[in-house]
């Protein structure tokens, strides 16, 4: 391991010993992360990894059955969920709006843990919704309804949602999902400024090489577990491709930006 | 602007109701009358009675109960994210038409009728909160399946309160009274509470995962929303019967006309459902007048019959005209 993984007092955001599960099935066990300010994590693995769990948790959506989740090291069952929320911003995986709703009208849901539900009654643009709008290149949708506007559109509009809190940490559950190879490009390149001016960001990605050119750090899961946290050059190897992945795989540097980059033998 | 006109519209609308419930009787009074007996120096006694005693409260308790029905519907639907829930969702007006059943069985006759239903309604919505943390539609649909089949077995033991337990469970305004009206009023607050719930409703709708990042509370937001549905839905029940459609129908023609924020919405279905409940009590009272012996008594035309006719086919309309009571998914 070529980085010097944050000490866990000094992270913005820390699993400690988590053991987190649905029901009866525990899908992350003892499991602890930290994660320093300023940085942007890609979180992978293959599918039922408890890549998502993790994520999930570090946003308290779900509650760890021991352990705790640290912010700035205070537990955040600690912690009252709208101070969470002005800290925290959370991309899900699938989201739903109401029919009819208009871009503006989801962003403006952003400023929730700011304004607070009472002073939420009064409708009010304000300069954080315009720079999140202006940020993600939805400013000329604003009041489109979101049912007009194409997949890639629609996920622009709920990522200026999610920086409408204005919050220094991000979590994204595979965000580049519903967008086209152009947009998904757009949106890293976006994380990546995000993480330059200084915001924690955690990913879920699904697409390695995307993973290893964007992220600081990759941390790779596989059955609820940490298998390989470090650079990308440290985790995108070909025998971490070979036992998370199942994949046999040769590993180049990518010859832009001199990351790792897998492709299939 | 155009909230402006809505506002303007729909007051002219109330107006044009309540002035035509003032109007339409068996006894045909003129407008002059009417005025008089309103503004408290009628002419002959009887017009007094007429007026302030069976027509005014009428109306009324059917505005009251349509705004009641269309502001519980939208909640209800707001709390399960799905614009085909209604208050029937929650069981309460088929607790309200148990209690009633049982207590005419217990105590035939008895003039507490209302408050059985208001106390069965209230019971129905404390076991939806009791039992139905889970899934709150599926456990409101099931607990109304059940009160419908101890009804139906109670009616099976004993005939005798049919007509009355009939009349509860279509839902009708016939002779409704001041008192009723004075029952119904207070319960019109849950219309402003709805209101101020409207921020965390619509962080709601952008589903539960979303809106507890955005710091909604998870256990608290549904169960404020939901217990303010619950209470408005057994006001409306007690004072006009399970009434079908209007908490449907009304939401999603405001829906079509404001958009699905809820600080419009609330206001806009409670007015609407308002405007379409008096309608329909309006016509199922002319139908009665016409009815051979014409009866616009307790035994008239239940309103009820009139929003199920009216309003199936118009939510079929509705449904078409592309305001799908859809669920948008991100991608």
């Amino acid at each position: 391991m070529t980085t010097s993984l944050p000490d866990p007092a000094a992270a913005v955001l820390a699993a400690d010993r988590i053991t987190v599960g649905y029901r009866d099935a525990l899908v992350l066990e003892a499991l602890s992360l930290a994660v320093g300010a300023g940085t942007a994590t890609a979180l992978v693995g293959p599918n039922g990894s408890g890549k998502s769990t993790l994520l999930a948790a570090l946003a308290r959506v779900l509650a760890p059955r021991s352990g705790a989740v640290l912010l700035d090291g205070t537990p955040l069952r600690d912690l009252p969920t709208r101070a969470v929320a002005r800290r925290i911003a959370l991309l899900p995986q699938t989201s739903t709006a109401p029919p009819g709703a208009t871009v503006r009208e989801l962003v403006e849901q952003g400023r929730y843990p700011q304004r607070g539900p009472w002073a939420m009654l009064r409708r009010t643009d304000d300069a954080a919704m315009e720079r999140a709008l202006e940020r993600t290149g939805v400013a000329h949708l604003a009041d489109r309804r979101l049912a007009t506007l194409s997949g890639g559109e629609r996920q622009r509009a709920w990522i200026a949602m999610a920086l409408a809190q204005e919050t220094d940490v991000l979590l994204l559950d595979e965000p580049t999902t519903y967008l086209d190879v152009r947009h998904q490009l757009d949106l890293l390149r976006l994380v990546g400024r995000l993480r330059d001016e200084g915001m924690t960001v955690v990913m879920v990605l699904h697409d390695l090489n995307q993973a290893a050119r964007y992220a600081d750090r990759v941390v790779a899961l596989r059955a609820g577990r940490i298998v390989a946290d470090g650079t990308p050059e440290s985790v995108v190897t070909p025998a971490l491709l070979r036992t998370v992945f199942e994949i046999d795989a040769v590993v180049v540097p990518d010859p832009v930006s001199g990351r790792p980059h897998f492709v299939e033998r | 602007m155009r909230a402006l006109a809505l506002t303007v519209g729909a007051a002219l609308a109330v107006a044009a109701l309540v002035a035509a419930h003032l109007f339409v009787g068996r006894s045909a009074l003129a407008p002059g009358d009417v005025a008089a007996a309103l503004l408290g120096h009628a002419r002959e006694p009887a017009h007094e009675i007429i007026v302030l005693r069976f027509r005014l409260p009428r109306v009324l308790v059917g505005l009251a109960a349509g705004a009641l029905l269309a502001t519980s519907g939208v909640l209800v639907q707001a709390v399960v994210r799905n614009p085909l829930a209604e208050p029937a969702t929650t069981g309460v007006g088929s607790g309200a038409a148990l209690a009633v059943v049982v207590s005419l069985l217990v105590a035939p006759g008895h003039p507490y009728v209302a408050l059985a239903a208001l106390l069965g309604a209230l019971a129905a919505g404390g076991l939806l909160f009791l039992l139905g943390r889970r899934s709150l539609a599926l456990t409101g649909i099931v607990l109304g399946a059940v009160f419908g089949a101890l009804t139906s077995f109670a009616l099976v033991l004993d005939s005798a309160p049919m007509g009355t337990v009939l009349r509860w469970l279509v839902g009708s305004l016939n002779a409704r009274t001041t008192a009723d009206w004075q029952a119904v009023a207070p319960w019109l607050l849950t219309v402003p509470a709805a209101w101020l719930l409207a921020s965390r409703m619509n962080a709601w709708a952008l589903g539960e995962t979303t809106a507890i990042g955005l710091g909604v509370r998870r256990l608290l937001t549904p169960a404020a929303v939901l217990g303010v549905a619950v209470l408005a839905a057994a006001a409306a029940v007690t004072a006009a019967g399970a009434v079908a459609f209007v908490g449907l129908v009304a939401p999603h023609a405001a829906r079509m006309l404001v958009g699905s924020d809820h600080r419009r919405l609330v206001p806009a279905a409670a007015a609407l459902g308002a405007l379409l409940l008096s309608a329909a009590d309006l016509v199922a009272f002319a139908v009665s007048l016409e009815l051979p012996g014409a009866r616009p008594d307790v035994a008239g035309v239940p309103v009820g019959a009139v929003t199920a006719l009216i309003g199936a086919p118009l939510l079929v309309h509705l449904v078409r005209r592309g305001a799908r009571p859809t669920l948008q998914e991100r991608g």
